[in-house]
């Protein structure tokens, strides 16, 4: 049975974050136009023979277009997620390009501009065209929301597994590796501390793996829904200083609504 | 300043609609296996040459810079940095794996060829050289960070 009242909030509170998330993807694609440029690292004629009929958008000139689209489009996701409403086509439309940009994003760079983050928003945006798509039924409505609450219980499981089957993690030496990694900059500070406490390590280490694992249980009802969501956006604001993971924070920020939909669903 | 360019590789075969799947599949069916390998993540190193001719100490090539708090929500620094780090990591997956395409791998050794010569400025700034125009040649190598010895790739000299 679907309740109005929650499926509205949620992708209200979704489409602002997500529109949120977007624009700030595009904002910092702009200022690293060096390292798409000619004298940067993916330099348009090395990666055009890839691009085949995307040739043109992903052109210098033609990928800033596509980047001034994508901050338009967040612009009219957040309008439409801050007035809420139903039949709304222009915000599923604006959904729908922010998905295809950043699928068009991830081309440019070959791969992911930013791995799981880049997959996260995309799944986000993939959602909220389906929640927002005009005068289809509630199911493929509530699909939208339900398939990215489905996909980010899965993220947090198979992160949380992996780590799991890891000794390293659950002796704390993989968090000291990982801080004392020069690509994360993690604060001098915090590497010190990391070496110089192995059971700060250890313990870090293992609630990481504990509360990636019981993602599940935001599912059953609304105290664990809640106490789930509140500890998993703290985890996302920790890697975010810690291990300057910005986009993650953002992409799992809008996500995490949708686990409220789907407990109010299950539940 | 003459602008560093790739010299040495073969041009990448051309795929069309490969890359389009391939990145669609990849965003829709992520793998959301994070953080899954300690002790051997690869590193991107660089050295310069010094004027008589030896080498001088190797140093990573990819230091993110020093955060603030409002960081936390934009890094467009760091995210290029990550961004680095990922081609790194793909192409050292590419030269492990037996079964790579061998076209595939060429293409990020070039890539990462390119990456290490952007960050040369900066760590010869790093190293109190005003002039970059004074090195002639130079090196990058990938590690895996568990062992310094443990060579993924190691470039010959480069010209400047």
């Amino acid at each position: 049975m679907v309740d109005p009242v929650a499926f509205s909030m949620v992708v209200r509170v979704m489409s602002v974050v997500a529109a949120a998330a977007a624009a700030v993807n595009a904002a910092e694609l702009l200022t690293m136009s060096r390292v798409l440029s000619e004298r940067g690292i993916w330099r348009p004629t090395t990666m055009a023979a890839s691009w085949g009929a995307f040739r043109v958008l992903l052109s210098a000139t033609g990928f800033r277009a596509v980047l001034a689209l994508q901050l338009l489009a967040a612009l009219g996701l957040a309008l439409g997620g801050w007035r809420g409403g139903t039949d709304m086509p222009w915000v599923a439309a604006c959904a729908a390009t922010l998905a295809s940009i950043t699928l068009l994003s991830a081309m440019r760079f070959g791969h992911t501009v930013n791995g799981g983050s880049d997959a996260m928003l995309f799944t986000v945006l993939a959602g909220l065209t389906l929640a927002w798509w005009p005068s289809a039924s509630s199911v493929v409505h509530e699909a939208g929301v339900l398939y990215v609450a489905a996909q980010l219980t899965l993220s947090y499981v198979r992160a949380g597994w992996v780590k799991l089957r890891e000794r390293d993690w659950w002796t704390g030496r993989a968090l000291r590796a990982f801080t004392a990694f020069p690509a994360y900059g993690v604060p001098i500070g915090m590497v010190q501390a990391a070496s110089q406490h192995p059971f700060l390590t250890r313990l870090i280490g293992v609630s990481a793996i504990l509360f990636e694992l019981s993602a599940p249980l935001a599912w059953w009802q609304p105290i664990t829904c809640a106490l789930f969501i509140t500890v998993a956006i703290l985890f996302h604001i920790g890697t975010a200083v810690i291990f300057g993971l910005s986009r993650f924070l953002l992409a799992w920020s809008a996500a995490l609504p949708s686990l409220w939909y789907a407990m109010v669903r299950v539940a | 300043m003459v602008p560093y360019r790739f010299r040495t590789l073969s041009p990448r075969p051309r795929y069309r609609l490969r890359l389009f799947i391939a990145t669609l599949l990849r965003l829709c069916f992520p793998s959301w296996a994070f953080f899954d390998r300690a002790g051997t993540l690869p590193e991107l190193q660089i050295r310069r040459y010094a004027v008589d001719k030896r080498p001088v100490t190797w140093q990573s090539a990819l230091i993110a810079p020093a955060r603030r708090w409002w960081h936390m929500f934009s890094f467009p620094e760091g995210t290029q940095v990550l961004a680095t780090q990922s081609l790194v990591e793909r192409y050292c997956q590419a030269v492990l794996d037996s079964d790579a395409d061998h076209a595939e791998t060429v293409h990020l050794q070039r890539l990462v060829e390119y990456a290490a010569a952007c960050a040369l400025p900066a760590a010869w700034k790093a190293e109190g050289q005003p002039e970059a125009s004074v090195v002639l040649r130079w090196q990058w190598r990938v590690v895996l960070d568990n062992n310094n010895d443990d060579v993924v790739h190691e470039s010959a000299g480069l010209p400047w």
